[in-house]
Formats: C-alpha cells, structure tokens, sequence
C-alpha cells in the first residue's frame, strides 16, 4: 500500500494572503552632534525603503532626536514607543530600526525587553540593513548577539571617554541633567534654546519655590505640609520627589557622582548652604530613629506628647469598633491615654487636659502694642504675597486647561484607551477644580486689616479655645508655638510636665498663678528663664486628673 | 510664609516700644517670631472660615 493514502494527513501552514503588516519605526542618534550629520535623515530613509521592499505599512515613528542608549528607562523617545505599543488596542507586527544598536545597548537589558515584546505582546524587531527578524529562532539568537555587542562597544567606549569625564567632574561641571529647580545650559542639552558654549546651570523660578521649600523643612515643617504650601504656590511636586531632595548634596553645590573619588564643590549656585543641607541631614536621622506614625487629624498630640519614663514620642491608634482614639508609648507598657473624654472614663482625655494646660498661656497685656504693630506689618507683606501667588496659580490654571484640550484632541484620534483617557481627564479636572477653589479664597483674602487685628488679638487672648476650635494645623501650629518641643506625659500622675514652653507664654503662667495667690518669681526680667518656670510647674495640679 | 523675614517687626522697631527699650537680642527674636507665627495662624483660621463658609 503505498503512502499516497496519508499525505491526507499533512497539516500545511494556511497560505492565506498576507495582509500589509503595521510597523512601528525608531530611529536615534547618541549625541547632538550626529543629529545634524544627517545620521537621522539616512537611517529614516533605510527604514523606509526596507518597508516599501518588505510591503509594511509604517504606522507611526518615534525617536528622531539624539537619546544615549546606555539606558532603555531614560529614553523619553524609546519610552514613548514602548508606552505606545502597551496602549495600542490591535499591537503592531514589528518595531523597525535601521541597525540594532540602535534599539538600545544595555545588553541583557535589552535581551529581555525584546523577549517580553515577542512573547507578551508579539511584536517584533526588524533590522533594517540586514532584513533579520526576531520571528526566525536562528534570526532571533542573532539579533541577541548583536544587542550584547552593542553593550560590549558601549562599554569600550565608556572606558575611553572616562578620564575625561572625570575631568570634567573635578572642574564642578554637572553630568547628566541638572535636578527639578535649575535650568541646564552648555553644548550638549536637548533644548535648543538653551545650547551655549560653556556648561552654566542657573536657578529657575520653580527653584526659588524649592528655596522656600528647604527653609521650610529647617523650620520642621512635615514633608506634607510643605508639599501643600508649594502647590498653593503652583509648585506640584510628589511626596517621593522631595524626600529625593532632601538627600541631594547638589542643591548645595556639591557634586557626588559615582566616578568621583571625592566629592567635589560645584559651580553652580546653590539652593542653600552646606551647613543648612546638614541641619536637614540631622532632621531626617532623627527623624530615621523611630517609627513616625502619619498624621492623623483625630490626633493632633501624636509626637507632640512625649513619654515620661522613656522619652519617645507618644503614637496613636483607633479602636475601630468604639470609634475612639488613643495615645500610646510604644516602648513602654502602661503608657497609654485615651484622647477625648468618654462616659466610661472617669479621667479627662488627653485632648481635655492639653486644653486645660493651655488655659494658663495668654499673651501678655504689654505686648498688645507692639503685637498690633506687628500684624500691620504681616497685613501688608501678605497682600503682596497674594498678589503674586494669584498670578502663579492662574498661570498654572491656564496649563491645565490647556493639557485637558491636548488630552481630549489625543482621545479623539483614538491615541488613547478609554479608561486611561477618563482617570487622566479626572485628575486634571480635579487639579482644576482644586485651584479654583483656591483662587477663590485668594480672591477673599481678608481686605480689612481691623478683621485680622481682631482676630489676631482674640486668639492670642484665648489660646486654649482657639487650640479646641482650631483645624488640625492650627492646633499643630499653636502646640509648636506655645511648646516648641512638646511636653512630656507623666502617665502615673496622669498629667503633663511642661518643661521647654515658649519664654513669651511663661510669663503669663506666673501671672496667672500670682492672681491665684500664689508667689511670683523674683526674676525682675521680663522673660524669665523657661527651666525656671518648669520646676515651680511641675507642683500645678490644675491639670490632668 | 515663615521662610523669610519679610512682614517681621525688627528688633529696632519693638525697642522703640515702652517697656522694651532694653530688650536682650534672643528674647526680642523670640517675641518676634512668636507675634509673627499667630498673626499667621489667625491669618489661616480666616482664611480658612471664609472658605467654609463658601462650600456651605
């Protein structure tokens, strides 16, 4: 019997009629000066010809500037593609580059992005000049040889290029982009405006915001405070951007790059001063010793409380369940208060007793004058403040409004997915909205210097109502003033002990207690040391219990 | 707003103050910086109110 019978049973591959194949193009250059030596425009016109030959349809082309391919991540071009290709709702059947070092020369990298494009999303990598393909097994493992190739040149080249470098370092110049705050000049930068001769790297107006924003973390500002006083300011920056910050040596001056042996002082000009960027050093480590509850606006005390027979700051936790609050030592046991009063509780909460502890620090009558004199003063600075923080926040309205156009335009053209579309269009939308409620505000801001005289006057006549009534940062505010350095919690006398308060409000304390009767210190200064204070303090009993 | 010391009384200005001609340096800074910080704490709480009030 002859075999004729089973050919019957040998399955071809359908030859159907190849339909055109989309493709995506990418082209770079390494440095600006290949971008005018006509590189770009030869290995477009390859791509294209190579495409017109093969009959694929180029779709869209990505790249044509120069991007140094010494990392796939910090290719904004490369990135583009890449972020494209993960959107695109029908993927293309390929990425075409002229040659493949210039898809990228990170080597193994490299090999395992094309690897997640072939199998993940089945697209694949063209080489232009040669026609190999990742679809071919035998073609694949070649165009892996050459990635590993391209790193291998790469690093040959870095080798060579290093003393140099290094050279450049040791004179202060910057590698690399100049961080978030100062604008780079010099004969290798991608804005065109900004090519000059000589590197020069200068502070720019989101700078002078950053400025502000150092300042701020010295005064001990929390990184979320200080995030929102920038965006009142038209700053937004992420919580990870400036904790990022914080830790960079090169907003004051100094150069640390991984090539230097040393570090090296930098010429360009500083945000702050050395000494300033190590007081933020001491911050943070301080910061680093313990566990740093979040905030919570149930419990302003947290921090603030310190623990008598330890030292560490009290934290808090609710009962979920009982929906109450507490403050707690986490390093001591028995050291725990509840922060309101309850029916149960016999005791006042901690929030009760903070309230009857600042019932004894007024402001006192001799200051009033100068006190007046004073809130003029912050009057007229603040409605010069406003004037230009208006400005900044309309400037930032008028971007939004106009991303929101851009965004909507991208949609329509079907660039984006639906449900990407609608979270980036809500955020937007909120930003806005955020920002006119803002203007709002500003545009109220108080118009009538007798209001915040008044104002001003009574709080500081009523420190412990206004703490009661007070928003969360307002009583975080006002808890800072009156004891910079908190106050202690004794918990087996249930009271606090006000060793460091503000010297202005401890006068108004021995006020308080000579009208009481009791005898006033012979200290004839006007602010009498606050330690001194703090002994005759520790009897009171007004508090607490 | 508490960066710079622009809106700040100087020392010279509170020592033109009866009571305060001879006010030692740190505790004249002090009293500046305390009578500056709750100017701008009253400054927020009305701010703030008269932003409440509006979303009410």
């Amino acid at each position: 019997m002859s075999n004729q019978y089973f050919k019957q049973f040998i399955t071809k591959k359908d030859e159907k009629v190849e339909l055109k194949k989309d493709v995506l193009a990418y082209t770079r250059v390494s440095s600006k000066n290949q971008e005018d030596n006509y590189s770009l425009e030869n290995q477009e016109a390859n791509i294209l010809r190579f495409a017109k030959d093969n009959d694929f349809n180029i779709i869209d082309t990505f790249g044509g500037t120069y991007e140094s391919a010494k990392s796939d991540l910090t290719r904004k071009e490369f990135q583009e593609l890449l972020n494209y290709i993960g959107k695109m709702k029908k993927k293309p059947y390929a990425i075409l580059v002229n040659v493949i070092d210039r898809f990228s020369r990170t080597g193994g990298n490299a090999i395992g992005l094309v690897d997640n494009l072939i199998l993940e999303k089945k697209v694949h990598l063209i080489e232009a000049t040669t026609g190999i393909s990742t679809e071919n097994e035998r073609q694949r493992l070649q165009i892996y040889n050459k990635l590993i190739k391209a790193r291998e040149e790469n690093l040959d080249r870095i080798d060579r290029t290093k003393p140099g470098l290094i050279s450049h370092l040791k004179n202060g110049k910057n590698l690399g982009h100049a961080p978030r705050g100062y604008d780079h000049y010099g004969p290798k930068v991608r804005d065109y405006a900004k090519i000059e001769g000589k590197q020069r790297i200068v502070i720019n107006a989101e700078g002078l915001l950053l400025k502000k924003a150092w300042k701020w973390k010295l005064e001990g500002d929390l990184d979320f405070e200080i995030i929102k006083k920038l965006k009142k300011e038209g700053l937004s920056v992420s919580k990870q951007f400036i904790s990022a910050m914080w830790k960079r040596p090169f907003y004051c001056g100094i150069s640390t790059n991984s090539m230097l042996d040393d570090a090296v002082n930098g010429t360009w000009e500083p945000l702050i001063s050395v000494q300033d960027f190590m007081k933020v050093q001491e911050l943070l480590k301080r910061k680093s010793g313990y566990q740093i509850e979040k905030t919570n606006n149930a419990r302003p005390l947290m921090r603030h409380l310190k623990c008598a027979e330890c030292g560490a700051p009290l934290t808090g936790y609710e009962v979920k369940k009982k929906k109450l609050h507490y403050y707690t030592c986490q390093k001591c046991k028995g050291v725990t208060l509840n922060a309101n009063n309850t029916m149960k509780s016999k005791s006042n909460g901690a929030h009760e007793m903070y309230a009857d502890l600042l019932r004894n620090y007024e402001l006192p009558d001799n200051l009033t004058v100068p006190f007046k004199e004073q809130i003029k003063k912050v009057y007229d600075s603040l409605n010069n403040v406003n004037h230009n923080s208006d400005k900044l926040l309309n400037n930032r309205l008028e971007k939004l409004r106009n991303k929101l156009i851009s965004l909507t335009d991208k949609y329509i053209n079907d660039d984006f997915e639906g449900d990407i579309y609608k979270s980036m269009k809500s955020n937007i939308e909120k930003e806005i909205n955020e920002i006119n409620a803002e203007l709002g505000v500003t545009q109220n801001k108080i118009s009538n210097l007798d209001l915040l005289i008044e104002k001003t006057i009574l709080i500081s006549k009523n420190i412990s109502k206004s703490w009661v009534c007070g928003d969360y940062e307002t009583k975080i505010q006002m808890q800072n003033l009156v004891f910079p350095s908190g106050i202690v919690y004794d918990s087996k006398k249930r009271q606090y002990l006000t060793k460091n308060s503000n010297a202005i409000f401890s006068e108004i304390r021995d006020v308080v207690r000579v009208s009481r009767g009791q005898k006033k210190d012979d200290s004839s200064n006007f602010l009498e040391s606050s330690s001194v204070v703090a002994g005759a303090r520790l009897e009171l009993t007004t508090f607490g219990l | 707003m508490f960066s710079n010391d622009e809106g700040k009384l100087t020392i010279s200005e509170l020592r033109q103050f009866k009571g305060f001609e001879n006010i030692p340096e740190d505790e004249a800074t002090n009293i500046i910086n305390t009578l500056y910080k709750l100017t701008l704490i009253a400054y927020n709480e009305i701010i703030t109110n008269s932003k409440d009030l509006k979303n009410e």
